[in-house]
C-alpha cells in the first residue's frame, strides 16, 4: 500500500449520503430549476398534466426567488456595509448576518451580488416600491427595535426582505401567486414525507394555514392579505416564528 | 401526487450511462425538469467528495450549489463530453476553494483526532488499526500542508477520476496534473516519513 492507497481509502472512508441528506439539496436544485421552466414550452401538450399545476409551480418559483433574494441580499449586505464576512465566506453558526438564515450566500454564484435587484432600502421604501403593505412584527426576538436591515426587489417578483437582530430573524414577501395556501402547504408536507424527511406540518397564523418547518433553519410561511410571508431563523424555533407571525401588523 | 408532480422524477433514470447523461442535460435546455435526473445521479459522489474535503454540513450547502451552478452553465456544456463527472467535480472543486481555510482546519482536525477502536479486538486488526489510525493521522496532516492546487489534483484523482478527466475538471493542461500529482504524492510520502507506516508497524 503506497500514499496513494493510503488517500483513496481516506476518501472512501467518507461514508456516501443517504437520501434524506440530500433531499433539502434536491429541493432547492429543484425548485431553481421549476423558476426556469417557461411557460408554453416544450411543456405543454401532453406532458403539462405530469407537471406541477400552475399554482404550485409559482410556489416553488417564489420559495426560489425568494431564496435567491434573499441570499443576494444578504451578500450585499456584507459588502456594503462592512459589517458581514466576504461574499463567499465558509458556513458558520447561525446568529450573525454573514449566516442569517443558513444559505450562507451558497446560491452567491447564481450571479453577482446586485444581479437580482435587490436594493437596501426602509420600510417605507420597501412599500413603496413593493406594491404592498410591509408588515412588522412585534416580539421580542423581532421587531422595530432590532430591525436590521430592509430589503426589496422590484423588479423581482416585488419581493421585500426585512433582516432582524443581524439576521436571527429574516422576514421575506412576495405578491402570493397561489390561491389556496392550504392545499400547497399541505403538498409540502407530503412531498417531505414522502422523501423521508418529515417534520413540515400545517399550523396557524391568526386562524389561517401556515407551513411550518422545523430547524434549521426553522420556517414560517403563511399568507396575510394576499401577499406570502416566509419567516426564517437558524436561532429560534418555530414557536418563536408563530408568535413572530401572529405579532405582524 | 406523484413524483412527476412533485418534481422528484428522475430515480428511475438511475444507472443510464455516462452518454445518457450528456444527453440529459441537452435535453435540459428544451425541458429544465430533466436536469433533476442529472442531481439524483451524481449528487452522492459529489457529497462525499465535498463532505471529505469540507465535512458533511458544508457538503449539504455545496452540493446544492454545485448543481444551481451546474443548471445555470449547462447551455456552455459541451455534449461531446458524454460523461459530466469531470465537469460537475469541477464545480465543486472551484466551490471548495472559496473555503480552504475551512479545508485546512478540518484535516487538521482529523490529524488530531485518534483512530477508532478496533471492534474486535484481535491483535493483528489491532495492531493494523492502530497503524491506520496512525498513517490517516499523517496524512490529514499531510493534506493540509499541500497548496490548494496539489491538494485539489491528489483528491480529484483518490475520488476517481482519471489524470485526463481530472485536467477537464481543473480547465488545465494534462502534464499540469501530472507533475501536480508528482509533487503532491511526493510531499505527503515525506510527511509519512517516506516509508509506508502500515507496512512497517505492521508487519
Amino acid at each position: 500500500m503506497n500514499e496513494m492507497d493510503l488517500i483513496k481509502d481516506f476518501c472512501a472512508e467518507q461514508a456516501p449520503p443517504g437520501p434524506e441528506r440530500l433531499a433539502a439539496a434536491r429541493a432547492r436544485v429543484v425548485a431553481a430549476i421549476e423558476g426556469t421552466v417557461p411557460s408554453g414550452s416544450a411543456l405543454s401538450g401532453p406532458r403539462r398534466a405530469r407537471r406541477l399545476p400552475r399554482r404550485a409551480r409559482g410556489f416553488l418559483v417564489v420559495a426560489a426567488s425568494g431564496a435567491i433574494t434573499a441570499v443576494a441580499g444578504l451578500v450585499i449586505a456584507g459588502t456594503v456595509t462592512g459589517s458581514g464576512p466576504a461574499p463567499a465566506g465558509p458556513p458558520r453558526p447561525a446568529g450573525g448576518l454573514a449566516n442569517p438564515i443558513g444559505w450562507n450566500g451558497n446560491l452567491y454564484p447564481l450571479g453577482p451580488p446586485g444581479l437580482l435587484g435587490a436594493e437596501k432600502t426602509t420600510v417605507a421604501g420597501a412599500q413603496a416600491k413593493a406594491g404592498y403593505p410591509v408588515p412588522l412584527p412585534s416580539t421580542a426576538a423581532a421587531s422595530r427595535a432590532n430591525l436590521t436591515q430592509v430589503w426589496v426587489a422590484p423588479h423581482n417578483n416585488r419581493q421585500a426582505a426585512l433582516v432582524f437582530d443581524k439576521g436571527k430573524v429574516d422576514i421575506l414577501m412576495h405578491r402570493a401567486t397561489y390561491q389556496s395556501d392550504l392545499r400547497y402547504f399541505r403538498a409540502y408536507v407530503a412531498q417531505k414525507n414522502k422523501n423521508g424527511a418529515p417534520g413540515a406540518a400545517i399550523g396557524q397564523v391568526n386562524g389561517r394555514p401556515a407551513l411550518v418547518i422545523p430547524p434549521k433553519p426553522a420556517v414560517v410561511i403563511f399568507n396575510r392579505n394576499g401577499v406570502s410571508v416566509s419567516i426564517y431563523s437558524n436561532t429560534y424555533g418555530t414557536d418563536t416564528l408563530l408568535a413572530i407571525a401572529s405579532s405582524m401588523r | 401526487m406523484d413524483d412527476a408532480e412533485t418534481g422528484l422524477a428522475g430515480h428511475a433514470d438511475a444507472g443510464r450511462d455516462a452518454g445518457d447523461d450528456a444527453a440529459l442535460i441537452a435535453q435540459s435546455l428544451r425541458s429544465p425538469e430533466r436536469f433533476a435526473a442529472l442531481f439524483d445521479r451524481h449528487a452522492p459522489a459529489i457529497h462525499r467528495y465535498l463532505a471529505r474535503r469540507l465535512g458533511p454540513d458544508a457538503a449539504d450547502d455545496l452540493v446544492a450549489e454545485t448543481f444551481l451552478v451546474a443548471f445555470q452553465r449547462r447551455e456552455a456544456y459541451d455534449p461531446a463530453n458524454a460523461d459530466p463527472r469531470p465537469w460537475l467535480y469541477g464545480i465543486a472543486t472551484n466551490l471548495i476553494r472559496r473555503y480552504r481555510r475551512d479545508e485546512t482546519r478540518l484535516f487538521r482536525a482529523i490529524a488530531r483526532t485518534p483512530a477508532e477502536p478496533a471492534a474486535e479486538p484481535m491483535a493483528d486488526q489491532v495492531t493494523e488499526r492502530a497503524a491506520a489510525g496512525a498513517a490517516r493521522g499523517q496524512l490529514a496532516s499531510a493534506l493540509a500542508r499541500l497548496p490548494g492546487s496539489q491538494r485539489d489534483v491528489l483528491l480529484l484523482v483518490a475520488s476517481g477520476l482519471s489524470h485526463e478527466e481530472t485536467a477537464v475538471a481543473l480547465g488545465v493542461p494534462l502534464g499540469t496534473v501530472a507533475s501536480r500529482l508528482a509533487r503532491a504524492r511526493r510531499k505527503v510520502r515525506a510527511e509519512l516519513g517516506g516509508v509506508n507506516p502500515i507496512e512497517t508497524q505492521g508487519g
